[in-house]
């Protein structure tokens, strides 16, 4: 056999390799991930992922509207999201035709503590799309019209967000949740007042001085990272300015006693609940814990709710871990009255009993599956990582969290149903001649 | 269950593979006549489990629309092997699943994703749901009213009701066959008897594929489906079941209604369309003008979107079987809502003109679509889903031959569709506002005896 044919049969063999041979483990996945740091000190976080020619590339900005004063909070959602309309490089017809040519999609978005821009491509047009993104974050044109236009759009947007029940239940809850200071407040209202208030110049001026090497990071998912891409990253995010900027702590939203409930009225056949209350953050000790309570908190609410009494057909709960925690639940049901007796009576059990150790495991599988669903993409992966790095500094912290899951014990989770299902805040959208307030009582004797 | 409504955006799924000899699934038939898809791609120890019956709206009656949906839900009660709710529950939290069913006008999926070492646990739990359902009447009366919760949501969406009413007006009395919530009064007086009956008319293995994706090794799947499901089988002399035809479409009607709630202006133009699986080039053809329009560099993104005309607006194809509607919406503001319909409507007579679309755009559109078949293998989970649909509604011809085919479709034979489905063609058109954006837009609500003839007894 001749070396030639044995580097062919070698190759045949890798060529018939399946997408992603092995699948992802924890440790491989560890494996896999490396960070540098450019000149100016910005991380790079690249998660190698054999076998597929697609690369996801994050550039992420630890900044959002809490940091901003009340009236001013939408301009970081309006300066993000007009960032990819034109560059000084890419005037918005090259931006169409390239994008368009290479099929890749560029978005900005501005979020509550985060900020990113975002790209997405086939390795063979990697090299475009490092320069358009490039040019997206460092020198964008805030043009008049491209902010009218982006203006218009947001605008929408909160409009859209006002007229499903869903999303609009989340506002009316917001409003005694936060008081109308706290930062994470921005009620889609006061958005669309205050942008209508923007403008070019505004926004090109606050963009500058969220610019900073200081709290921005890359997160790269893709082919093994080569050092032209590393090459150039460095060439125009290793150039910003380290401008150190102060980042101010997010209180915990505190509760009222005498405002906690929000009514919204609306001639619709089902009401729509949310239950608010404070959670562990993103860094607490327990935010594993916090994590599977609020798993089981979820099925055990769509047990009681949903399967035993067939109260609502949506009942769920869930937390977002930011610097601050948030618990939620959130229903959908004409029975409003009996909802919110059998809500308050899983809550009274998830505090006052520990669950079984046999129990919390079969929660832990359940968990375990939803964990691996957010690793199976690109962009899922290089989001989860970008908020490991953020929080932790540290974006393996990721690959700990089926470990971290895995210790949690029965007594945690009690103790931190106890310390957290309480004080609820509580919107609710209905009809107003079907809804009597002092339903919302058993939440509140909690 | 998430049920497909489509109320407003349609879902526009679009196939997507290169060529037989790089399919990247194995498609055999099991020993009771289901057939058994497996697509591996082990990227995460996880599989998705997918099974697919053609069954929806289009195989019910008058007197049944909707059950099928109620049956979808029945589907997570108990079983013979677990015989209760808190058992079947229990099973689920033991083998680490996560699952949803939907139901759409001519499809039925049960989905569930778990660890693949579960995978031989986790076709047994589907093949007990699926061949041994107990259907207890106590069961049925606690599922209705989660059902009846469903239909409310949808209801307390402003559209709900000018939704409705466009369907009526398009299909007439054969409407619920692309109903797939149904009435709510046919939900009530649901009973035990007609879902046995509907389980045995489309709940069978000749009727239904069984799809695994992720981490799955394909020599061993079909053994593993054939000790599972081998005792459900198709009842000696089953047909798929075959429903009249639809109407001629509508002579062009315009319905406006407004509602308290509504933000904006939501528009829409329907025309009829080509269904997949008769005119099925003229499909392919559509796929094409919908990417062109989208192009950011064509004339129609200019015009509508990049200059403000519209905050959102396009238009859409959704991939049916027995029917099909092409639609062209937008979202405006109450000042440019007559404009912007105005000029919708002038739309296809400008799209057969020379030079409204290039070679380049359409060059552009082949490779997106090419790249987008390659974003869907990324995610296994949601594309044992997406196979599930392309083999329920088009059959996996369609599928497999689809990108050789695209790259067929030239800008004459868009043009030619344009001129055959949309030029001259009745409409009919649904603008959803609210009252103070329809004094300010000078649109009044015409709805009135659309709701007196279609949604009085409704």
């Amino acid at each position: 056999m001749n070396k030639a044919f044995l580097a062919n049969l070698i190759c045949l063999f890798f060529v018939a390799l399946p997408v992603f041979a092995e699948p992802s483990t924890t440790s491989t996945d560890r494996k896999l991930t490396t960070k540098s740091w450019l000149e100016n000190g910005i991380p790079v976080i690249a998660r190698e992922t054999p076998g597929s020619d697609i690369v996801h590339i994050e550039v992420r900005f630890m900044t959002g509207s809490s940091q901003l004063p009340p009236e001013r909070r939408a301009i970081n959602i309006l300066g993000f999201e007009s960032l990819p309309y034109s560059t000084k490089k890419f005037p918005k017809d090259k931006i169409f035709a390239l994008t368009e040519k290479y099929s890749m999609g560029v978005n900005c978005s501005g979020g509550v503590e985060i900020s990113s821009c975002e790209i997405e491509v086939i390795n063979d047009y990697l090299p475009q799309a490092l320069e358009l993104i490039m040019s997206v974050v460092t020198e964008p044109s805030f043009t008049p019209e491209d902010v009218e236009l982006a203006k218009k759009h947001q605008i929408a947007e909160f409009q859209q967000e006002m007229q499903n029940p869903e999303s609009r239940v989340n506002s009316v809850v917001n409003t005694v949740f936060y008081d109308t200071t706290h930062p994470y407040r921005l009620l889609p209202e006061d958005g669309i007042k205050q942008i209508e208030t923007f403008n070019a110049e505004m926004l090109r001026s606050y963009y500058t001085s969220v610019l900073d090497a200081t709290s921005i990071f890359i997160t790269y998912a893709g082919p093994k990272i080569t050092k032209k891409t590393l090459a150039a990253f460095e060439s125009k995010l290793g150039k910003l300015p380290k401008i150190q900027r102060q980042v101010k702590s997010i209180p915990s939203p505190t509760y009222n006693s005498q405002n906690y409930v929000a009514f919204e009225h609306r001639e619709i056949p089902t009401a729509y609940i949310r239950a608010k209350f404070n959670a562990p953050s993103a860094t607490s000790t327990d935010a594993a814990a916090a994590e599977v309570l609020f798993e089981i908190l979820s099925e055990k609410l769509h047990e009681e709710v949903r399967t035993k009494r067939s109260l609502s057909y949506s009942v769920n709960a869930a937390t977002v871990q930011y610097s601050q925690g948030i618990g939620m639940i959130a229903a959908s049901t004409s029975k409003p009255k009996e909802t919110l007796e059998t809500i308050a009576a899983v809550i009274k059990d998830l505090r006052d009993n520990k669950i079984s150790a046999e129990d919390l495991n079969e929660y832990r599988n359940v968990f375990t599956t939803a964990y691996y669903l957010t690793m199976e993409t690109h962009d899922q992966l290089a989001g989860a990582l970008s908020n490991a790095q953020a929080y932790f500094g540290d974006a393996s912290i990721v690959y700990e969290l089926p470990g971290r899951i895995d210790a949690v014990t029965p007594a945690d989770i009690q103790r931190v149903a106890k310390d957290v299902l309480q004080n609820f805040r509580v919107g609710i959208v209905y009809d107003k001649e079907k809804f009597k307030s002092e339903w919302i009582k058993p939440l509140r004797n909690i | 269950m998430i049920l497909r409504l489509m109320l407003a955006a349609v879902m526009l799924l679009t196939p997507r593979a290169w060529s037989a000899s790089e399919k990247p699934y194995e498609l055999v038939n099991a020993t009771n006549g289901m057939q058994i898809m497996a697509i591996p791609m082990s990227k995460v120890p996880l599989v998705t489990i997918v099974l697919v019956a053609k069954a929806g709206a289009m195989t019910e009656l008058p007197s049944t629309n909707g059950l099928t949906h109620v049956w979808e839900h029945m589907f997570f009660k108990g079983n013979q092997r677990l015989p209760n709710q808190e058992a079947f529950s229990k099973r689920i939290r033991q083998l680490g699943i996560t699952f949803n069913g939907d139901t759409s006008a001519e499809m039925v999926r049960y989905y569930f994703t778990l660890p693949s070492k579960n995978l031989d646990e986790g076709l047994q739990f589907m093949a007990d749901a699926i061949s041994t359902p107990l259907l207890e009447a106590n069961e049925l009366e606690r599922e209705r009213k989660v059902v009846l919760d469903e239909y409310d949501r949808n209801a307390s969406q402003p559209g709900f009701d000018l939704f409705n009413i466009e369907r009526m007006a398009i299909y007439g009395n054969q409407e619920y066959l692309r109903n797939p919530l149904g009435r709510r009064s046919i939900i009530e007086k649901a009973t035990r008897e007609q879902l046995l009956q509907i389980r045995d008319d489309v709940f069978v293995p000749a009727n239904s594929a069984l799809i695994v994706a992720g981490d799955v090794n394909p020599a061993k799947l079909t053994g593993m489906v054939n000790k599972h499901f081998s005792n459900w089988k198709t009842p000696p002399g089953w047909k798929p079941l075959s429903r009249g035809a639809f109407p001629a479409f509508p002579q062009t009607t315009e319905v406006v209604k407004t509602h308290p709630l509504a933000q904006n202006v939501n528009q829409q133009i329907t025309w009829k369309g080509p269904r997949a699986t008769v005119e099925k080039a003229d499909t392919w053809a559509f796929d094409i003008l919908i990417n062109l329009l989208d192009h950011r560099s064509g004339k129609f993104f200019k015009k509508y979107i990049d200059s403000g005309l519209t905050l959102n607006s396009g238009f859409s194809y959704h991939t049916q079987s027995r029917a099909g509607e092409l639609v062209m919406f937008a979202m405006t503001s109450p000042e440019n809502a007559v404009k912007a319909k105005a000029e919708l409507l002038k739309e296809p007579a400008q799209w057969v003109k020379e030079g409204y679309f290039s070679q380049v755009q359409l060059d552009d559109v082949r490779r997106k679509l090419k790249i987008n078949y390659k974003m869907e293998l990324n995610k296994p989970s949601a594309y044992a889903k997406t196979m599930a649909f392309w083999w329920a509604i088009t059959g996996l011809d369609y599928y497999d031959s689809y990108l050789r085919s695209m790259e067929k479709v030239s800008i004459k034979d868009v043009q030619n569709v344009v001129k055959k489905y949309l030029i001259d063609k009745p409409y009919v058109t649904t603008t959803l506002l609210s009252p103070k954006d329809s004094e300010k837009a000078k649109i009044k609500d015409n709805s009135a005896p659309f709701v007196e003839k279609f949604l009085k007894n409704y």
